[in-house]
């Protein structure tokens, strides 16, 4: 192989690793959870406008039926009063209707606004629905997430030693352990040696210690003249 | 500039750029005017977070909820643990004249009140400052907290100034009650 596609080969394997590094499966998945994030984030701000709306809309649709009751209250009241007297029957019957048509009026509005809320909150629900799945399903991938991290750094620690493990040489270790003993051995013997060496001062010293304890013990050379006078020996 | 800065591979990512995270940030004590939440079959818009004081470092939180027919109080007491309840305001005037009576007469309510049929006795009696919206001078006031013997139905009169009442009736509540938090425009 030529120096140059050599050194292309070598260039080649280096941008795979680059590439390789890019494709860290942990880090795409950490960014599509970001993503999905972001867009679950977006799809919860969608629901909170409609579900805001749908509020809004069934809050005017409750006072729009508020007001048709107001309105029919009314024109009891104008009917009410020109019975009494106090207003005049054509007068009151004018305005009652008056009130009436309005009543009318606003009924129709309230049903429609009601039916408008129905629909928003229908919508709602539905979002609801779709952004709780979404929330499940982010918050499923993240939980494998953190369990794949694990023991993708578990199997990343058993693969390092399980490595030294393999590049320990065991014949060399028993040949290494037996050069130690061996050198104990050598140790321990010399040791021996060297206090073989040491004994015969020592043994001097010992003897000149026990002859000069030996006049002290009185009791003792007493029993030993005594045995010897027995025995004829001077 | 390196070429890395170039391409974005050194830029560190600035959390405050990041907005809250929507499965563990949107949290019932972060809840923020406009926010959305699910509670007691119906949906309730964020009014507004109010906060009081207490005294000696005991701060408590109060949001305003509102669904298009009703508006309730979330209150979030922070002792050893946090302890929500829900309250509802009433007229001062339906826990009867005698009470306003009594108030004038003795500075303090009664220890004991019934309302609607229930017996609520006195738990106790605490001051304190309040901040609407979180913000601006604490405005002074007194507050009177009662509990049924169950413990499950409070009663509370606060007074703003010298003839200013108010009451509301609760209970209880635990956070799982509410769901489906969403974010606001804020």
């Amino acid at each position: 192989m030529s120096f140059f596609s050599r050194i292309f080969r070598i260039g080649q394997a280096e941008a795979h690793s680059v590439i390789d590094k890019f494709e860290d499966p942990i880090k795409m998945t950490e960014q599509g959870i970001r993503d999905l994030k972001k867009d679950l984030q977006g799809a919860m701000t969608s629901l909170a406008e409609v579900k805001a709306i749908a509020i809004r809309t069934r809050r005017d649709a409750d006072n729009k039926k508020k007001l048709a009751a107001d309105y029919e209250r009314k024109a009891m009241l104008l009917l009410q009063k020109a019975q009494g007297g106090t207003l005049d029957m054509s007068d009151a019957e004018r305005l009652a209707t008056e009130a009436l048509a309005q009543k009318e009026q606003v009924a129709n509005e309230a049903l429609r606004v009601s039916q408008e809320a129905e629909r928003h909150e229908q919508m709602a629900n539905q979002l609801q629905a779709n952004v709780n799945k979404i929330k499940s399903s982010v918050s499923t991938y993240e939980n494998d997430l953190t369990t794949l991290k694990a023991r993708a750094r578990t199997a990343s620690s058993t693969k390092k030693i399980n490595q030294q493990l393999a590049k320990v040489d065991a014949s060399g270790t028993i040949a290494m352990l037996e050069k130690m003993k061996s050198k104990v051995e050598e140790d321990e013997s010399l040791a021996i040696a060297y206090a073989d060496m040491a004994t015969p001062d020592k043994s001097i010293d010992r003897e000149i210690d026990s002859a000069l304890q030996a006049g002290q013990t009185a009791t003792t050379s007493a029993s030993l003249l005594e045995l010897k006078k027995k025995m004829g020996i001077e | 500039m390196g070429w890395k800065d170039l391409l974005g591979f050194g830029r560190k990512e600035n959390p405050a750029d990041k907005g809250p995270d929507p499965l563990h940030d949107l949290t019932l004590s972060g809840l923020q005017a406009g926010d959305m939440v699910d509670f007691d079959l119906k949906t309730w818009q964020v009014q507004a977070r109010h906060r009081y004081d207490w005294g000696g470092g005991d701060i408590s939180f109060e949001w305003q909820l509102k669904s298009h027919d009703d508006v309730i109080y979330l209150q979030k007491d922070a002792d050893d643990e946090a302890e929500w309840s829900i309250s509802r305001p009433i007229a001062f005037g339906r826990l009867g004249p005698e009470i306003r009576d009594y108030l004038s007469e003795h500075d303090d309510p009664p220890e004991e009140i019934v309302f609607d049929g229930v017996t609520y006795c006195i738990e106790e009696m605490a001051g304190g400052h309040f901040y609407k919206d979180d913000r601006g001078p604490g405005k002074e006031f007194l507050s009177w907290s009662y509990a049924d013997d169950s413990g499950e139905k409070y009663l509370s009169i606060e007074q703003w100034g010298e003839t200013e009442f108010e009451a509301a009736v609760g209970g209880p509540a635990e956070e799982y009650q509410f769901t489906n938090i969403l974010p606001g425009s804020h």
